[in-house]
C-alpha cells in the first residue's frame, strides 16, 4: 500500500514538474568559458553547486569594483602621465580584464543588468573600449533575446548599446540623446551620470550639466558624489567669474 | 486460561543479523532453537555473558526486530504495536528526548499509548507518586542526574500500566544506593501484579528478586532454574563455561 | 492523525531547544553581519549584496539543520536506542516517521521565518524596496527544505552510517541545483546523455524550479507554472516519505 501510494505520487510529480517546465523558459550559462578564462574560479562553481548563482556574481561584481579600483602595475599605459595613486578614470592603468571580468559576472546571473550596464560604460566611456562594451552588452541583450520573454527585459543594455555604438560612429558628444534616457532610470549607475555631466560641462551647457551633476549629490559611492560636488563647484566659480566679467 | 498463564513464550525461535556493506552482506545468528515461557505474575531473569542474545530475544518480544524462524507470543497474542502497547520498556541506558521535561515525554508516550488527558493526568499523579519524581518532573531531561533519568526511563514504562514489563540490564550505571531503589520499585510492581522479565549481568542482584531464572549461551536457553539462594552463581558459571 | 500531529508537536518542541538550533540561528546572524560588512565594499550592489548573502545563509543553514535533525530521527536515534520509547508504543511506525517530519520541516518553517523576519527588517533599515518574490523566495526555500528532509530521512534509513547520510545527503543537495545547470549542453548530449539527464530530473528533487531566491527578478517563470512547482514540490515529498515510511516499516531497530 505504502510502495502503492509512493509510486502514484511519484507520477504525480513528474507530472507537475513537466507542467512547470513547460513555463520555465529560463537556461542558464556555463560557470567556465574560454572567453573569460583568465579570471574564472572554481569558488564561482561551488557557489552555484549549492544553488548561490546570485551570490556568486555579487562576489565577482565586487571584485570587478576593486580590480576597477586598484593599481596593477603590470596594466600601467605606457606614456601615463596621471598621479601613481590614481585608478580608474585616469587613464592610467588599462585594466585589461575589465571585459573578462564582466563577463564573468554576467554569465553567473542573466539579471543582473547593473553589472553589464556599469562595466559596459566604464569600457567605452573610460576605458575607451567600445567594441568591448559591445560585445559585452550584446553577449547579454543576445541571451535575452533567445529566451523569447514576454516581457521586455535588458532594456537600459539596449540603450546603453545605441549610445555606445553613437559614440563609436559619431564620438561621444552625439550619445547624451541615448545617455538622458539612461539617466532617468533609478538604478544607473552614478558613473554615467557623471560622464553625461562631464559632457554637457565640455561643450560649456552648464544647464543641463548642473541638472545631471545634481543627481549625483545624493550618490551612495562617495568618490561619485565628491566629483560631482567637486564638478558644480567649478561650474559655479566658472558662471560667477563668466557674470563678473560681463 | 492458558492466555493468562504466560505472559511471554518464545517457540523454536530463530533470528540472524544482516549487515549490508556495499557489496557483501555478512551474518551473525543471534538466536537459534530458542524456547522460553514466561508465566504471568513473575519476576524471571534472563542471564548470559555478552553477545549471548538477551536483548535480541527482548527486542523480538517488542516488535522492535522480527524472527526469521519459530513463534512468539506476547500476552497471549503475537507482537504487534496493538499488544505491545500493555507491555512497558525499560532500556539498558537512560537513552531519552534530552530537550523534553519528563513531563513532556509523559504526555506525549501516554497519547502515543491511546491515554487520554484525565487518563494521562491520573497516570503521571501516579507514577510521580510511586517514583518521587517531584520537581524533577517539569525540567529538562538532559540536565537530570543519572539516577533520577533511570526513574524517568522507569516512569514512561508505567505511564500505560502495563501488565507485562521488560527491564533490560536495569541497574547499570546506578549507585549501591540506586539499585537498592530500583530493586524495591521492581518488587513492588511485582506485588501489584505486574510481571516482569529483566535481563542483568548482576546475579546477585538478580537473586535476591528473580523466582526464575533463565541462563542463555549463545543464542539458546542452556537452562532454566527456579532461583534460590545462593545457588545461582553457580548454576550459572556452569552453564555458561 | 492525533500521533502524526503529537509527535510533530514535541519534535518541535525538541529541535527549537536544541543546541544546533541556535547554533544555526547564531550562524544566519552572523553571516547577516558579515553581510553588511562585505557588502561596504560596493555601496551601489550593497543592499542586493545583503539580500543575496543574507538570504543564502538563510538556506543554506536551514538545509544544514533539516539535515541534522533528519540524520537524527532517522539515524542517530535507532543507533542509540530513543526510537524505542515511541516505538513500544501501539502507534503505526509511518505515523511516528511523518510525525517526526512534520516536526522537522516545521522546525525548518520557524527558522526560516524567524531569519527571513530579521533580514527583512534589516534591508529595511538600509531603505530597500521588496516585492513579491522576495517573500515568495523564502517560501520557495522552504519547499527546498521540505524535499531535502524527506530525502536525507529515506537515505538515513538505508544507511549503514551516520557520515554516510550526510555524503549521500548533501550530493543530492549539488544534484539537484547542478540539474539544471546542464541544460545548456542538452543540444550537445547524445539522446542517451539527455534521457539520463530527464530520469535524474524526475528522481532527484530538480531545484532549479525552486530556486527562486537565486532569481528574484522572477522572470525565469511565467506566473502559471508557480502552482505547478509547488505541488511538483509536495507530491516528490509524498513520494519519497512513503516510500521511507514502507522502508521505516520493516526497519529492524
Amino acid at each position: 500500500m505504502k510502495l502503492a501510494l509512493s509510486a502514484v505520487f511519484f507520477i504525480a510529480s513528474v507530472l507537475m514538474q513537466a507542467q512547470a517546465g513547460k513555463h520555465f523558459t529560463f537556461r542558464n550559462t556555463p560557470v567556465f568559458s574560454k572567453d573569460f578564462s583568465e579570471v574564472a574560479r572554481y569558488s564561482d562553481f561551488w557557489l552555484v553547486l549549492f544553488g548561490h548563482r546570485r551570490i556568486a556574481a555579487d562576489i565577482v561584481f565586487i571584485q570587478t569594483l576593486q580590480y576597477y579600483g586598484s593599481i596593477h602595475e603590470d596594466e600601467i599605459s605606457a606614456g601615463a602621465k596621471a598621479e601613481r595613486r590614481e585608478g580608474f578614470g585616469t587613464g592610467l592603468v588599462r585594466y585589461d580584464k575589465l571585459f573578462s571580468y564582466a563577463l564573468r559576472t554576467a554569465r553567473l546571473d542573466r539579471n543582473f543588468e547593473y553589472a553589464v550596464t556599469f562595466t559596459a560604460a566604464a569600457l567605452a566611456w573610460v576605458q575607451k573600449r567600445e567594441n568591448e562594451a559591445i560585445a559585452l552588452l550584446t553577449d547579454a541583450i543576445d541571451y535575452w533575446d533567445g529566451q523569447k520573454m514576454t516581457v521586455p527585459v535588458f532594456y537600459q543594455s539596449s540603450l546603453y548599446l545605441s549610445a555606445i555604438a553613437v559614440t563609436k560612429e559619431k564620438g561621444i558628444a552625439e550619445a547624451t540623446e541615448y545617455m538622458e534616457k539612461a539617466v532617468t532610470y533609478p538604478d544607473c549607475p552614478d558613473m554615467v551620470k557623471n560622464i553625461l555631466g562631464e559632457i554637457y560641462f565640455r561643450a560649456k551647457d552648464y544647464k543641463n550639466a548642473v541638472r545631471v551633476l545634481e543627481m549625483n549629490l545624493d550618490s551612495r559611492e562617495p568618490n561619485y558624489r565628491r566629483k560631482a560636488i567637486e564638478k558644480l563647484e567649478k561650474i559655479h566659480e566658472l558662471l560667477i567669474s563668466g557674470q563678473q566679467r560681463s | 486460561m492458558e492466555k493468562i498463564e504466560k505472559a511471554l513464550e518464545f517457540r523454536d525461535v530463530g533470528k540472524i543479523y544482516r549487515r549490508n556493506h556495499f557489496f557483501k552482506t555478512t551474518e551473525t545468528e543471534a538466536l537459534k532453537g530458542f524456547s522460553l515461557d514466561i508465566n504471568r505474575g513473575e519476576i524471571f531473569c534472563l542471564l548470559g555473558l555478552n553477545g549471548a542474545g538477551k536483548t535480541t530475544a527482548v527486542k523480538l518480544a517488542l516488535n522492535l526486530i522480527f524472527p526469521d524462524s519459530g513463534d512468539i507470543k506476547v500476552l497471549g497474542e503475537k507482537p504487534s504495536p496493538e499488544v505491545v502497547s500493555r507491555v512497558g520498556y525499560v532500556s539498558e541506558s537512560p537513552y531519552l528526548f534530552p530537550y523534553l521535561t519528563a513531563r513532556e515525554l509523559f504526555n506525549l508516550l501516554g497519547i502515543l499509548s491511546g491515554l487520554n488527558s484525565s487518563r494521562r493526568a491520573e497516570a503521571m499523579d501516579r507514577i510521580c507518586d510511586f517514583l518521587s519524581l517531584g520537581d524533577f518532573i517539569d525540567k529538562k531531561i538532559g540536565e537530570c542526574s543519572k539516577g533520577m533519568q533511570q526513574r524517568v526511563l522507569l516512569a514512561q514504562a508505567l505511564i500505560h500500566d502495563p501488565e507485562l514489563l521488560i527491564l533490560d540490564e536495569p541497574y547499570s550505571g546506578l549507585d549501591p544506593v540506586g539499585i537498592s531503589q530500583m530493586r524495591q520499585y521492581i518488587e513492588k510492581l511485582n506485588a501489584e501484579g505486574k510481571t516482569i522479565l529483566m535481563t542483568s549481568h548482576l546475579i546477585a542482584e538478580s537473586e535476591k528478586i528473580a523466582a526464575r531464572a533463565g541462563i542463555l549461551k549463545a543464542g539458546r536457553i542452556a537452562k532454566v532454574i527456579p532461583v534460590l539462594p545462593g545457588l545461582l552463581e553457580k548454576e550459572f558459571l556452569e552453564a555458561v563455561l | 492523525m492525533k500521533a502524526v500531529y503529537n509527535v510533530a508537536k514535541y519534535t518541535l518542541l525538541e529541535n527549537a531547544r536544541s543546541k544546533s538550533f541556535s547554533l544555526s540561528v547564531v550562524f544566519i546572524a552572523l553571516v547577516f553581519v558579515s553581510a553588511f560588512i562585505f557588502a561596504k565594499l560596493s555601496e551601489v550592489v550593497e543592499i542586493r549584496a545583503i539580500q543575496d548573502i543574507g538570504m543564502g545563509a538563510v538556506q543554506f543553514f536551514s538545509f544544514l539543520t533539516a539535515l541534522f535533525f533528519a540524520v537524527k530521527v532517522a539515524f542517530v536515534e535507532g543507533q542509540n536506542k530513543t526510537i524505542y520509547l515511541p516505538l513500544t508504543r501501539p502507534v503505526k511506525r509511518s505515523e511516528y516517521i511523518f510525525g517526526r517530519y512534520l516536526g522537522i520541516i516545521l522546525s525548518a518553517a520557524l527558522e526560516i521565518a524567524a531569519m527571513g523576519m530579521l533580514l527583512t527588517i534589516l534591508l529595511y533599515l538600509k531603505q530597500a524596496e521588496f516585492d513579491g518574490f522576495y517573500f515568495l523566495s523564502y517560501f520557495f526555500i522552504f519547499l527546498k527544505i521540505m524535499m531535502i528532509t524527506a530525502v536525507t530521512i529515506l537515505i538515513s534509513l538505508a544507511s549503514t552510517s551516520q557520515a554516510s547520510a550526510f555524503i549521500f545527503s548533501f550530493l543530492v543537495w549539488i544534484t539537484g541545483h547542478s540539474l539544471g545547470e546542464v541544460e545548456f549542453l542538452l543540444d550537445e548530449m547524445s539522446p542517451a546523455m539527455v534521457t539520463m539527464v530527464r530520469i535524474f530530473k524526475w528522481i532527484f528533487p530538480n531545484y532549479t524550479l525552486l530556486n527562486l531566491a537565486d532569481y528574484t527578478a522572477g522572470r525565469f517563470m511565467a506566473a502559471a507554472g508557480y502552482l505547478p512547482a509547488v505541488l511538483y514540490a509536495v507530491f516528490y515529498v509524498f513520494a519519497v516519505m512513503w516510500l521511507a515510511a514502507a522502508v521505516f516499516e520493516k526497519k529492524e531497530f
